[in-house]
């Protein structure tokens, strides 16, 4: 239990510096460390597979898509300054943190949210072939699973990122006639 | 494994630091950050109802979250390609000096 | 789904989303096709694809019709909901495809003449075939993740087409608020589906409707009903939701504002009318979205009438007739979604047609502001014609066919005891007048500024105006074949919900 608080403790904590960082390269290299905690944190609450995709995806492509963004255009050194807030420094910064931290171990230590889980389920599913595993062939289930049973939804997703891929072609497409 | 309540404060927290990046920052890319806070919660959300059944895995909200990474980071993408552009035409990403948007 | 079973299985899927889907895919190809041979193939192989698409909802009507219950279930790969993503067509989805379909084709015809002179046209083709594929799987899904997968491909496609003339910088403006503001909804929408799947074990809206419907009402559920709101209201444009609208669907090509005031948006109002009515009780959310239609209407009524630029003028039009569509919604009864649906298809005629007409005369002028055009009219008689239909029909003067769609949606409104809708729905039918009459005044009246010069518009953008028009007025005093289509379609929501559940389990 403590582990996981720990955990997602750095999670709220990299995610509220990537919001207040004054500097947009310092706001990207948190929210790198907020993608690579909650993978880390998927990973222990049992689920291998989507920590995979999160830090291949979310903490790989779309970080460096961020970090040639911001490189390539302000660049590092110019140091933007939010003046929405200006008594957001360090010091409050870290003040903001540990209090974020303390509410999340305060609630969850003390009280108990309950969450109805599957009251509404209807019992024409406990028929049906959804056997939940033990975490020891997870991944084999998980990638059993996807490939059996959402089939059509993965094919769909290929072509939403051609799509994507479309779309950035003709955003980013210059011809000499268009100057 | 862990109880729910857990991952309810973390995702209502990450939900607020979001909200808060896309409502009073400035930076167009602290907008896309947020945005990216707000995806992740509700992947937190979804991988966190997998594991509640009795010591068991469910495998299906999981498949539904791998998908749902993917499609996430296309939109990313696609957002970053339009702060791009709106770089080549304005030398900044101050959205106070973007003429019409009002927030 | 391993090996061979890919191919021995058997592929069901609906017949327009596929053709329109693989007719994307291939349209860059015949674009560089197109660069060394003519450059008419791929204007020619965009026409086909649209035309296509409208033949394979036609197909898909008789099959539809065939089946014995009404509602046709397609799984590919012998992978069977509810663990697995489906389509569930039922006569609503044929409907809405059936509208898709249509202003597609139309606005397709006029794009060709549009963007004549633009550079990238293979990428805005394929886009825009992409867009209208992602409208398909929406309106005929059966399982919420497979909606989302092709709301994504719908919301991508419409962020970048709405800011394709990147050579001005309004376009890069209103596209990147438009991508910020879906792209937080569409987070807002995967939290619902996880509030969903913690809920009912399952994401299958047949599966859902037998198990969520008549629950009470908790802290929860509300959480849930406020998450959906948010998810599908933003693409929807309902307020407070709606401050996108009035700057994207101005800077966007012509074309592209049609086809967004005219279907996009109404496929968004579709997916949350869809998921109301299979999760709640209509009693559940009556006094809320009708809150929310009184609201929308009234802003968008009131601030069109402050409003010198004419798209944008017709675009908070388009929030002002959501919430006439939102009336129908919160009656909760087969009557008040007959006006919304027959709403729906009419504003898809009157809109695509009113933003087209007002394409053509900024096409030809130049200039967007409603006091340089005055006098343009008597230079442009036949667009001027089209752009009066559309807003007589917009306004709801009997004789057109805006004026039954909501005729029926106010009377819907007493009979489920909102009166206070019917009354201010009627009111802010007087008041869409005002601003309608000033600009058609201004049109017709007045003498040109300098240097606005204008000849009639091109013949295939014209044609498909007058052709709209055409269709606005007939179905105005012959009603028949829509009223039939429509009141079938509304009709599978609460009465047929047995067969649409039956059909999977």
């Amino acid at each position: 239990m403590i582990e996981i608080l720990f955990v997602l403790s750095l999670v709220v904590v990299s995610a509220l510096l990537a919001v207040t960082s004054k500097n947009i390269v310092y706001a990207v290299l948190a929210l790198l460390s907020a993608n690579v905690t909650l993978g880390v944190a998927y990973y222990m609450m049992g689920a291998p597979t989507v920590a995979l995709f999160q830090l291949a995806i979310f903490a790989g492509a779309v970080v460096v898509f961020f970090v040639i963004t911001v490189t390539l255009t302000t660049g590092g050194d110019v140091e933007f300054d939010d003046d929405t807030l200006p008594w957001m420094n360090k010091k409050v910064q870290l003040g903001l943190s540990f209090l974020s931290v303390m509410v999340l171990a305060g609630i969850v230590l003390t009280r108990e949210i309950q969450f109805p889980f599957q009251e509404y389920a209807s019992s024409a599913l406990e028929t049906l072939a959804i056997t939940p595993v033990t975490y020891d062939d997870i991944t084999t289930a998980v990638s059993q699973f996807l490939w059996q049973n959402r089939g059509l939804d993965l094919v769909s997703q290929s072509f939403v990122v051609l799509a994507a891929v479309i779309c950035c072609i003709a955003m980013l497409k210059v011809r000499r006639s268009d100057e | 494994m862990y109880p729910i309540s857990l991952f309810i404060v973390t995702t209502v927290l990450l939900f607020v630091f979001g909200l808060v990046a896309l409502t009073i920052k400035r930076d167009l890319v602290r907008l896309l950050i947020g945005i990216e806070i707000l995806f992740n919660a509700a992947n937190l959300f979804f991988v966190a109802l997998s594991t509640q059944s009795m010591g068991m895995i469910d495998p299906l909200p999981q498949s539904i979250v791998m998908m749902a990474l993917v499609l996430d980071g296309t939109v990313i993408a696609v957002g970053l390609a339009l702060a791009l552009n709106v770089f080549k035409h304005y030398k900044t990403f101050d959205i106070r000096k973007l003429r019409r948007l009002k927030w | 789904m391993v090996g061979q079973a890919v191919f021995t299985q058997g592929l069901q899927l609906p017949l327009p989303m596929i053709i329109s889907l693989l007719g994307a895919v291939a349209t860059p190809f015949i674009g560089i096709l197109s660069e060394r041979t003519s450059a008419k193939l791929k204007d020619v192989w965009f026409l086909l694809i649209s035309l296509a698409s409208l033949i394979g909802v036609y197909q898909l009507y008789n099959l539809v019709k065939s089946t014995p219950n009404g509602v046709l279930l397609l799984y590919s790969w012998g992978q069977a909901p509810p663990l697995s993503g489906c389509f569930e067509v039922d006569m609503l989805g044929v409907y809405m495809a059936f509208g898709i379909a249509f202003l597609g084709l139309l606005v397709s015809i006029y794009s060709i003449s549009y963007m004549e002179h633009e550079t990238r046209v293979a990428e805005f083709y394929t886009l825009v075939t992409f867009m209208i594929s992602g409208m398909f799987g929406i309106v005929l899904a059966g399982d919420l993740f497979t909606l989302f997968v092709f709301w994504e491909l719908m919301g991508l496609s419409s962020y970048v087409l709405v800011s394709f003339l990147k050579q001005n910088w309004g376009p890069i403006e209103a596209g990147f608020k438009y991508l910020v503001m879906s792209a937080t909804a569409g987070a807002f929408l995967l939290l619902s589906m996880a509030l969903l799947y913690g809920l009912a074990g399952t994401l299958n809206f047949a599966l859902l409707a037998s198990s969520m419907r008549g629950n009470p009402l908790t802290g929860w559920t509300i959480v849930l009903f406020a998450t959906l709101i948010i998810g599908f209201g933003v693409k929807s444009a309902i307020v407070p939701l709606h401050t996108w609208l009035p700057d994207a669907h101005p800077e966007a090509p012509s074309p592209i504002s049609a086809l967004l005031s005219g279907i996009v948006i109404e496929t968004g109002l579709y997916a949350m009318i869809r998921l109301l009515y299979v999760v709640f009780e209509p009693e559940l959310f009556k006094v809320p979205i009708a809150t929310l239609a009184l609201v929308t209407m009234t802003v968008g009524n009131v601030m069109a009438l402050r409003q010198d630029d004419l798209k944008r003028l017709l675009a908070y039009s388009s929030i002002a007739q959501i919430g006439y569509m939102l009336i129908g919604v919160s009656t909760g009864l087969t009557y008040g979604l007959l006006g919304t649906f027959l709403h729906i298809f009419n504003h898809s005629m009157m809109k695509g047609m009113a933003f087209l007409s007002v394409g053509s005369i900024v096409h030809e002028t130049g200039t967007r502001d409603i006091n340089d055009l005055r006098g343009v009219g008597r230079m442009m008689p036949y667009t001027t014609l089209t752009v009066i239909v559309a807003f007589l029909g917009l306004g709801g003067v009997p004789g057109t066919s805006g004026f039954i769609s909501k005729f029926i949606l106010f009377s819907s409104s007493i009979g489920a005891g909102l009166g206070i809708l019917a009354i201010f729905g009627v009111l802010n039918s007087a008041l869409s007048m005002a601003y309608y009459l000033r600009v058609i005044m201004v049109l017709i009246s007045g003498e040109p500024v300098e240097g606005v010069t204008a000849k009639e518009a091109p013949v295939l953008m014209l044609g498909v105006t007058v052709v709209m028009a055409i269709l606005v007025i007939v179905l105005g005093f012959f009603p028949d074949p829509i009223m039939g289509f429509a009141s079938e379609a509304s009709s599978t929501l609460l009465e047929g919900l047995a067969n649409y559940i039956g059909a999977v389990l």
